[in-house]
């Protein structure tokens, strides 16, 4: 199937091993991915001039593919948390989605927690907090908003893994 | 809340020494379209 092209990308610091990483495409697809750190130290040090897919494919896993969004995603971040695994999704769409998961479980679990409908246009960025409860978004449509993406009463929509 | 700035906004980012400051309102919009 086509990706599209890759709008977004960003790496979690906060689960370290393995590393998980997220890509966002033009088609609103978000792929969550995870690399274990000493197969790819190893694939570095080997500087293997035939790397090919076959040889990444098994460094870097796909493991869960989130696919709420339909149109290009314009920003991606991760849930700056040590022990609440998350992301925010951004779309062409004018809204944003806070999606919580545990990744600890052999068959990954999400939900969307919050979602952010309150502008016009697109949201260009979004940046969290230092206390890590608050979250800005900045749009083009001329405005910037905060939310508490925690303490919001919200029905959560489930996605399992695919 | 939401508040209205002068242009499209491209990127927006909290200033990292926000924890220090007990005001929502410190951070930077770093860049207008």
């Amino acid at each position: 199937m086509d990706k599209g092209k890759l709008t977004g990308f960003d790496l979690n610091y906060f689960f370290s091993d393995p590393t998980y990483f997220l890509s966002g495409y033009s088609n609103g697809n978000v792929i969550l991915s995870v690399f274990d750190k000493n197969e790819l130290t190893t694939l570095i040090e080997e500087e293997n001039e035939n790397i090919n897919e076959d040889i990444t494919n098994k460094v870097f896993k796909d493991i869960f593919t989130y696919k709420s969004h339909k149109s290009e995603i314009t920003a991606l971040e991760f849930y700056p948390n040590e022990t609440q695994f998350g992301f925010v999704v951004c779309s062409n769409e004018n809204y944003a989605t806070f999606v919580v998961g545990n990744v600890d479980e052999k068959i990954p679990k999400f939900s969307e927690r919050y979602k952010i409908i309150s502008h016009m246009k697109p949201i260009s960025s979004v940046s969290f907090h230092p206390l890590k409860e608050y979250t800005a978004f900045g749009s083009y449509d001329n405005f910037w908003s905060f939310h508490n993406i925690l303490k919001v009463n919200f029905f959560p929509f489930y996605f399992f893994n695919n | 809340m939401k508040k209205e700035t002068e242009s499209a906004i491209n990127t927006l980012k909290f200033h990292p020494d926000g924890i220090h400051n007990n005001s929502f309102t410190k951070f930077l919009l770093a860049n207008y379209k």
